[in-house]
């Protein structure tokens, strides 16, 4: 039953991840005289040389379309704002509001608001799914004998994440590098067995952002974060108070390997480190102490049309008095391989491979995955100083 | 027009060795480095655009227009930091340019690949004059 499950799904992946690729309508005020907006495939579109009307946050201005251009599957439309007297007023309107609406001939069409000025981009929602078959060598230790029937189960893995200037919702000021930010993430499985991976984390954060070091360390964040881990299948929590540093380091640059292609711009090898306090449960047993937790996750390609991300989580639990059930150190490297049929469609996961443990597993395991379901982003600049 | 306008060197000159007058001395050598360079200066420029900006914001250098750009593996700030970024530089040439992150984040959101010609070619159908 199960296998014909992971078959159907398996199946049924293909079909989903033709609606992996998104659109949705936007809007930026670069400029106090110009904005432009990306109108997606099946809306109606306004007319180069007519009116415009922006309406949002309850009032409106006027604009009037200077260009359309259909350009990769969707429209750009550049217009300039009419009244050049209020055109400071409107770019403020629209620097503080996640979403507006524009008017022209008989359409109405709602659309998000991307942030004037790149450090408001720290307001962001996104989030991404994903359902597929698993499976993992039958290696349970209460049966010492190895079936060579491998395990089968249906994992779900998922991320989402919040992130707003300022502390959580406090009037911050304009220029100010402070973001709290708010994340979930899930993979887990179907199945209690202990041989697929468990590791469910809710966390909140105050961060700095925006951080530069050069090509050591880009786009880097720092600050506190409070942290939750828990299996579904086992009774394994983890409580964190620790201090975070993430970013990218541009020297590391993403390679591509054997292509006959152009090569691949990517990003280079981002990180996160974080350093604080555990308290763990497990089971019967507590235990609290230091905890260090570093994760890396770097993008290769091969030939035209491969991409490999690979991620390594390294865990020092290092507890006054950690129970012999709760391992001193933990480590998961992680493996997907994605294809790239066309540009269009971009790169779809078509494997995965997982080995060790982090979190709240209770031991290492090694599961591999064939056929993902669908990923969805958005990027919507949701407003707000 | 492009700034700095009296700086440009004689009509005789190639638009490669123009535009490399016109843009800052990084852009400069970029454009009269590359041979796969479009044939008119404001594809040059735009070019130009990306090569640095792409630099700036911790990613390798585009050595070719054949590069192909993995939207999905690039964080949202920074793609609005390239978006704006390119419009300023291309802005600072002296043509005018659309906000290119709303047209960025979408390229994100449908998972794109885009090879570093074809948004050339697509930035200049946007870019006037």
């Amino acid at each position: 039953m199960k296998s014909a499950l992971a078959l159907l799904l398996l199946t049924a992946s293909a079909a989903l991840a033709q609606t992996t690729g998104t659109c949705t309508n936007k809007l930026q005020g670069l400029s106090e005289t110009q904005i432009t907006a990306v109108i997606c495939e099946g809306s109606a579109l306004p007319l180069e040389g007519q009116p415009m009307i922006v309406e949002v946050g309850g009032s409106q201005f006027e604009t009037n379309v200077k260009k359309v251009t259909p350009v990769f599957g969707f429209n750009v439309v550049d217009a300039a704002v009419t009244d050049a007297g209020k055109a400071q007023e409107n770019l403020i309107l629209l620097s503080g509001v996640p979403a507006a609406t524009l008017q022209y001939q008989s359409t109405s069409l709602p659309v998000s608001v991307l942030p004037a000025d790149p450090l408001t981009a720290k307001n962001r929602v996104d989030y991404e799914w994903a359902i597929g078959p698993a499976k993992a060598p039958n290696t349970d230790p209460s049966n010492p004998t190895t079936d060579a029937t491998d395990l089968d189960a249906i994992r779900f893995s998922g991320s989402g994440n919040y992130a707003r200037g300022g502390i959580f919702g406090m009037k911050n000021g304009k220029d100010s590098l402070l973001q709290s930010t708010a994340s979930v993430s899930i993979d887990t499985t179907d199945t209690d067995t202990p041989s697929f991976a468990d590791n469910n984390r809710a966390a909140v954060a105050v961060q700095f952002t925006n951080l530069n070091a050069g090509r050591i360390w880009m786009h880097g964040n720092a600050g506190f974060e409070t942290r939750a881990d828990k299996a579904f299948h086992s009774d394994v929590q983890n409580f964190d108070a620790v201090l975070k540093v993430s970013g990218w380091v541009p020297v590391l640059r993403s390679f591509t390997l054997f292509s006959t292609q152009g090569e691949f711009i990517a990003a280079p090898l981002s990180f996160t480190a974080s350093y604080g306090y555990r308290n763990r449960h497990q089971q019967a047993t507590k235990a609290s102490g230091r905890v260090f937790e570093g994760t890396a996750q770097y993008n290769l390609f091969l030939f035209d049309d491969y991409q490999v991300t690979l991620s390594g989580t390294w865990t020092v639990n290092d507890m006054t008095d950690r129970a012999s059930a709760v391992p001193r150190t933990q480590r998961l490297y992680a493996a997907t391989i994605s294809y790239l049929a066309n540009n269009r469609a971009g790169f779809r996961g078509v494997a995965s491979f997982q080995d060790g443990s982090a979190g709240s597993m209770l031991r290492d395991v090694r599961q591999y995955f064939v056929g993902v379901g669908l990923a969805r982003l958005n990027l919507g600049g949701k407003g707000g100083m | 027009m492009p700034e700095n306008e009296s700086e440009n060197p004689p009509a005789s000159e190639s638009p490669l060795t123009e535009t490399a007058a016109a843009t800052d001395p990084q852009a400069a050598l970029l454009a009269v480095s590359t041979s796969a360079a479009p044939g008119d200066a404001k594809k040059a420029v735009i070019y130009n655009c990306i090569v640095v900006i792409f630099l700036e914001q911790g990613f390798p250098e585009i050595n070719d227009q054949s590069a192909r750009i993995v939207w999905s593996t690039i964080d949202d700030q920074v793609i609005m930091a390239i978006g704006n970024g390119m419009s300023s530089c291309i802005t600072g040439k002296g043509f005018h340019c659309p906000a290119l992150a709303p047209m960025f984040a979408t390229l994100k959101e449908m998972n794109q690949v885009t090879v570093v010609s074809d948004l050339v070619t697509g930035m200049a159908s946007m870019v006037t004059p």
